[in-house]
């Protein structure tokens, strides 16, 4: 009985340690290019991050807020780009990596294959690819501390 | 065989050949039992998140065990905002959805002013991921992003949901 209490907590411990290390990607981070600010949210046990804030929130042609005009789908091109989820369905791997998810570019409408590696507790390195990872291009994203 | 391949016999070929591809599948409506989109404050300016989650018995929401969905996807969203009019400013809607094996994906969007009681119902995307795997995992999680118009929120906001889907079964 002893041991199976031992193993129970054993396996609830390496659960939370390990729901801890997931949630390390939880917060505002901001791209190298400094364009926009991304928020990174779990939403039951996926991780997305969603734009909060852009360095130029309105189209300088129109003077209104910039919306997601290159779409494929015309339906959606007036989605707004402030509150634009561009990081989905990320899971975290262990080891401090997050993969299975996609990145969005805005500026092409493309949509990515990327993984995330958390190089330390303020720096991400987030890879967007096409088919073969070693293909791909990194970017280095940094935390934003919010009081 | 000139005879073969005469009009009629061609019409008759594609129409035994269609009937074969369609199989014994048929498609039915769903509506979601009244969700509950939630939004667990403090809120602040800009692009907030509310979710809910249906969690349902495949066998029970066909109304046959052996039934199996082969395509997924949804034709209606309606969103009613409760509470109180103490509630913060608030307008647009992006609307998606996912589950444990679907990429999350846009559905809906509405972009007029968001107000307590009035019910709103959102522009469904004409290109949709297809569904079917989500309903297989027997529960969607349905995320509404707004736009809260007032600088901060202390409290939660919550809204009532309905979605409509339309489902091709085999």
């Amino acid at each position: 009985m002893k041991k199976l209490i031992a193993v129970c907590a054993f396996l609830f411990a390496c659960t939370y340690a390990m729901a801890q290390d997931a949630n390390a990607i939880v917060g505002v981070w901001e791209p190298g290019n400094g364009k926009a600010r991304v928020k990174i949210d779990n939403i039951d046990g996926k991780f997305y991050g969603r734009i909060v804030w852009l360095k130029e929130p309105n189209d300088p042609k129109t003077g209104k807020p910039k919306t997601d005009v290159n779409n494929s789908d015309a339906s959606m091109k007036n989605v707004p780009l402030r509150g634009y989820r561009m990081l989905k369905d990320f899971q975290y791997k262990g080891k401090g990596v997050w993969e299975d998810g996609t990145i969005y570019d805005p500026e092409s409408g493309n949509t990515y294959t990327s993984v995330i590696t958390m190089k330390d507790a303020n720096t991400l390195d987030i890879r967007g690819y096409v088919g073969v990872k070693t293909f791909g291009r990194s970017d280095t994203w940094r935390k934003l501390k919010v009081n | 065989m000139r005879n073969y391949l005469s009009i009629p016999f061609l019409l008759f070929a594609l129409i035994v050949g269609f009937s074969a591809c369609t199989g014994s599948g048929s498609t039915q409506q769903l509506e979601s039992p009244e969700l509950q989109l939630s939004a667990e404050g403090p809120l602040y300016a800009g692009a907030n998140s509310s979710t809910a989650t249906w969690e349902f018995d495949l066998a029970e929401v066909l109304g046959n065990a052996e039934k199996e969905v082969s395509e997924a996807r949804i034709t209606s969203v309606k969103v009613q905002l409760t509470g109180a009019d103490s509630l913060p400013a608030m307008e647009k809607m992006v609307f998606e959805v996912t589950s444990k094996n679907t990429p999350m994906t846009r559905i809906g969007l509405y972009e007029g002013k968001i107000t307590p009681g009035q019910p709103f119902t959102l522009t469904i995307a004409e290109e949709q991921e297809d569904l079917a795997a989500a309903f297989a995992d027997g529960k969607l999680t349905f995320v509404g992003d707004f736009d809260m118009i007032d600088e901060e929120y202390l409290g939660n906001v919550a809204f009532k949901l309905k979605v409509k889907f339309e489902l091709a079964t085999n």
